[in-house]
């Protein structure tokens, strides 16, 4: 059995997203969170922060949630941080294809504010059992 | 009197020139027509008895042939191309409007050519085949075309057999009515377009409040003043409405643009019906209906996507709370239907009166709720329900009568069992 998820960063290229999510993960979730405005940022504060799950926008201005993605596993001290997306396109066709990237669970946007935390925790314990 | 007997002269000259005319395809001027007639009477060869009776009544005129011409000065003066030809698949007649479709052929397109020397003439000149297609000579059968020609005007093909033998063909331009559809259909993929774009840019901002909303709702900013806490709550419900409104045009605007994704496969109903009965129990609580499944048949496989029939289902079963007396059960019940599963959800509401039966599975129609009941709807949920079911090849419908209840229905091809 895996620790409990404790740390997550988020990559989200909207502000208000990012505030919402913040006190949602950590407010309601106790969780300890890292917030990225983009992809770029992300692979930065990555291997600092240590997080043990990645939550990626999948469209953001430069990289968008699939290239960080390959970003991290191509770098080998964070290439085996579980990775989930958060998605405004959330059909099942687009669902299929993100989870064939390697990603662990998607996200549908809009979301559920007060269940964010427990459905990210939901993806964390399904990906270790 | 005098006109009888020149009508008789023009008689024996018709038949004289006939007569002349033994060896080869002979050519007459009538009229200053253009095209030109080919024995009328010996290539024309309709059987005795057989011909059309507009053809025996001119032949029966004895009006030594002044109708005939009348008649192919008529031919002439159509707004069509019209050709005939006869049993051997010889060119007998041709008018100039038909051979204005097809410049690059005119000097082949002569009463006496073969339709084989013109097709291959036209293969020769790359391009312009006054198309009579090999199936349809074949099939023998009528059959209609719509060809664009090499200098961008279209014209709609018509083929018809004559009786005992040969065939019409008749070219009408239809030029103008193919702008005309290109323009609606770039019209209304303008709309779908502007449609998506207004959705996608609506959603983005409505994720963030709705989500705000609910964090001050669920308490985690600090408790509020009763008033203030309402307040939130009111808003929190209409923005998860108004969120709701645009995923429902979202989805209407993919169906619409032929980009919403259907998996088509054979899958059993039963397990499907369950499934969304199970996510519309949450719904159905503080509306205190409970949903039943009827007994049915252990399997009844039927074509169709899962994700888009729970998507239909779904929004029929939550219509049928909505739209329920409190403690009222909505029944679903699964039959065989023709070729077809039908799905049926019963429900023991107040009915749609029959004039507004057809409308509601318009966009943005709703019908009012039980006493005043706020509906919370977005209108679009019946659209989407039929826009997906013509996409599956099903079909929907309802029964309903005013104080008993309505049943709507989902139909899908059944696939036998196996």
């Amino acid at each position: 059995m895996a620790d409990p998820l404790a740390r997550v960063l988020v990559a989200d290229d909207a502000a208000d997203i990012r505030m919402v999510a913040r006190l949602a993960l950590e407010k309601v979730g106790g969780l300890i969170v890292q917030l990225c405005a983009s992809g770029e940022e992300a692979i930065v504060a990555a291997p600092a922060f240590q997080p043990d799950l990645i939550l990626l926008d999948v469209m953001m201005p430069g990289w968008d949630g699939p290239r960080t993605l390959a970003e991290l596993r191509a770098r080998a001290d964070l290439a085996a941080i579980p990775v989930a997306f958060f998605t405004g396109r959330s059909d099942p066709a687009e669902i299929a294809r993100l989870l064939a990237l390697g990603a662990i669970g998607v996200l549908p946007k809009p979301f559920d504010a007060m269940k964010l935390a427990a459905d990210l925790r939901a993806l964390w314990e399904r990906h270790h059992a | 009197m005098a006109d009888q007997g020149d009508t008789a002269k023009e008689s024996g000259r018709v038949s004289a020139a006939t007569a002349r005319n033994v060896d080869g395809p002979p050519r007459r001027e009538i009229a200053g027509m253009r095209y030109q007639l080919v024995d009328a009477e010996s290539q024309l060869r309709f059987p005795p008895g057989g011909a059309t009776p507009v053809l025996e009544a001119i032949s029966g005129l004895g009006d030594g042939g002044a109708t005939f011409r009348r008649v192919l000065q008529a031919i002439e003066s159509m707004a069509e191309g019209f050709i005939l030809f006869d049993a051997e698949d010889r060119v007998v007649l041709v008018n100039t409007r038909y051979r204005d479709f097809y410049p690059g052929l005119a000097d082949i397109l002569v009463p006496g050519a073969k339709y084989a020397e013109i097709a291959a003439a036209a293969r020769a000149r790359a391009g312009s085949m006054p198309v009579r297609l090999d199936g349809w000579v074949r099939d023998g059968g009528p059959d209609d075309h719509e060809i664009e020609l090499p200098d961008g005007r279209w014209v709609r093909a018509t083929e018809r057999n004559v009786p005992g033998g040969g065939q019409v063909g008749i070219r009408t331009d239809i030029t103008e009515m193919k702008q005309r559809e290109a323009a609606l259909r770039e019209l209304e993929w303008l709309k779908t377009e502007f449609v998506n774009n207004v959705s996608h840019e609506l959603r983005t901002p409505l994720t963030s409040i709705h989500a705000a909303l609910g964090l001050m709702a669920g308490g985690v900013t600090g408790d509020l003043p009763a008033d203030a806490s309402e307040m939130i709550a009111v808003a929190h419900r209409n923005s998860e409405r108004l969120l709701r409104l645009v995923n429902d045009l979202l989805d209407i605007g993919k169906i619409e643009a032929r980009s919403m994704h259907f998996e088509i496969g054979a899958h059993d109903l039963m397990p499907l019906v369950r499934r969304a009965l199970a996510e519309t129990a949450g719904f159905a609580v503080p509306f205190g209906i409970t949903l039943d499944l009827a007994t049915g048949p252990a399997e009844a496989r039927a074509m169709l996507d899962p994700d888009r029939f729970i998507q239909a289902l779904t929004n029929l079963l939550s219509n049928a709370v909505k739209f329920s007396p409190r403690g009222a059960a909505v029944t679903t019940a699964v039959n065989a239907h023709g070729g077809m599963w039908r799905v049926a959800v019963i429900d023991r509401g107040q009915g749609i009166p029959a004039d507004k039966q057809e409308q509601v599975f318009e966009r943005f129609f709703q019908v009012d709720g039980p006493q005043g009941r706020p509906r919370g709807g977005t209108g679009l949920g019946l659209a989407i329900v039929r826009s997906i079911m013509d996409n599956l090849g099903g079909g929907v419908g309802l029964d309903s009568r005013p104080g008993q209840g309505t049943t709507f229905w989902l139909d899908l091809p059944a696939v036998p069992n196996g």
